[in-house]
């Protein structure tokens, strides 16, 4: 819907508590002290913060992250972000510059054969 | 937008929004919201909880009580069950609403007379508040003249009126929904506004304070000038034209309720003409008044006949 492609957008000064869910994208220049689950990508910006555990289809954090992210797909802590916090998803990067307190957790497999 | 929020449409927020700036809701939202910027609920928009802020446009649902600073606008499509208070509070036809409403709005009219406020923050509900307050200046001008009791007299300043608002419209975008209530508004209060007496609201303070007569001359001489203390006074009579939602209770005015307040424009006509009655108390009426086209009529029945008596 053209909902969906609109991204939605905690402002800087803004300030939210309690439950965020459902589908759509969401940047997060505010505050958000609750849990974040959606539908779509998330991304928490350079001034953002979100106190809670987060979870989306993909997740970029420039800003800072107290709690649990878990990404669908993939999760990117981009220099300047910080997260503290377990991260689990596909796929995890973590850019030079960034700042991360906790456990990663990725799914895959690795064969037998594989390892050396 | 920089300093707005958006939450789209598909998300919903079980929880509280504080903070600044402002903030679009086309998703729902459980629980209260209070910002210092402008508020809109779209369409889609599902807001349960209180909401205040500076501004407010409503285009969805709201169940809870609005309170805005400056204006609330309910448009079409709009439903809400609560209560809105604000200086200034539109509904347009189309819109539903239970509850309330309350205008505390002398302030507002001096605002506006002074400029002060021309140019809110830019947000999508800018239009709002320069089309009501376009509206009113008119009002003020007529006002201010309309003491004179001649129906002739009346007519003439009213036309000069016109032309000063014109002059000031340009300034000021007009919107045509909301213009209408302030001249509806001003004819019935031209009396009444000279007295001083404004019936419910002990925070317009400034206009009592100012003589009527001192508030029609100045206007006259100069729509544009500076929001002199007669701009004021002409203003002032408005007050308790925001005051009349206040005794509306439970009402469900969807599009009646629009109409209401636009009828009222119609009586506008009438009133000038009357003669200025004796300035009769009216301080001591009750504050609340129906907004009821019916009641305002009664008012001027009221000025008519016991007035002058």
């Amino acid at each position: 819907m053209s909902s969906r492609s609109v991204e939605g957008v905690i402002g800087p000064h803004l300030v939210v508590r309690g439950r965020l869910d459902g589908k759509g994208d969401l940047r997060v220049d505010g505050v958000v002290e609750g849990e974040i689950e959606l539908d779509g990508a998330l991304v928490i910006g350079p001034d953002g913060t979100v106190a809670g555990p987060v979870r989306a289809s993909t997740v970029e954090v420039a800003g800072e992250v107290h709690g649990s992210v878990h990404a669908d797909s993939a999760v990117s802590i981009r220099a300047g972000g910080r997260v503290q916090g377990d991260v689990r998803a596909r796929r995890i990067a973590i850019d030079d510059g960034a700042a991360l307190h906790g456990g990663i957790e990725m799914d895959f497999e690795i064969a037998e054969r594989d390892e050396p | 937008v920089s300093r707005g929020s958006l939450l789209p449409e598909g998300i919903a927020l079980s929880g509280e929004i504080r903070g600044q700036g402002d903030l679009i809701v086309a998703g729902s939202v459980e629980g209260p919201i209070q910002i210092d910027g402008h508020l809109v609920i779209e369409a889609t928009g599902s807001v349960r909880g209180e909401a205040k802020a500076r501004a407010m446009v409503i285009r969805g649902t709201l169940l809870g009580p609005a309170i805005a600073d400056e204006t609330i606008r309910l448009e079409p499509g709009a439903k809400m069950v609560g209560d809105a208070r604000a200086e200034r509070v539109s509904v347009i036809e189309g819109a539903m609403l239970r509850g309330r409403i309350t205008m505390t709005g002398p302030q507002a009219s001096r605002r506006t007379a002074a400029g002060g406020f021309a140019a809110p923050v830019s947000s999508p509900d800018d239009a709002v508040r320069p089309a009501e307050r376009a509206p009113r200046v008119p009002a003020s001008d007529s006002r201010a003249r309309a003491p004179a009791p001649i129906d002739e007299r009346g007519m003439a300043e009213r036309a000069m009126a016109e032309r000063a608002n014109d002059s000031r419209a340009m300034a000021e975008p007009p919107i045509p929904g909301v213009a209408r209530s302030p001249a509806r508004r001003a004819p019935e209060r031209t009396r009444a506004a000279s007295t001083a007496e404004r019936p419910a609201e002990p925070e317009s303070t400034r206009p009592s304070t100012i003589p009527a007569g001192s508030g029609a001359l100045p206007t006259a001489g100069g729509p544009g000038s500076v929001p002199s203390p007669s701009i004021a006074a002409a203003l002032a009579p408005r007050v308790p034209t925001g005051v009349l939602g206040a005794s509306r209770d439970e009402e469900e005015s969807s599009g009646p309720s629009t109409a209401r307040f636009l009828r009222p424009a119609d009586l506008a006509v009438a009133v000038p003409g009357e003669p200025p009655a004796a300035p009769r108390s009216r301080g001591p009426r009750k504050p609340p008044e129906p907004v009821i086209p019916g009641v305002g009529r009664q008012r001027a029945r009221r000025k008519d006949g016991g007035g002058p008596a």
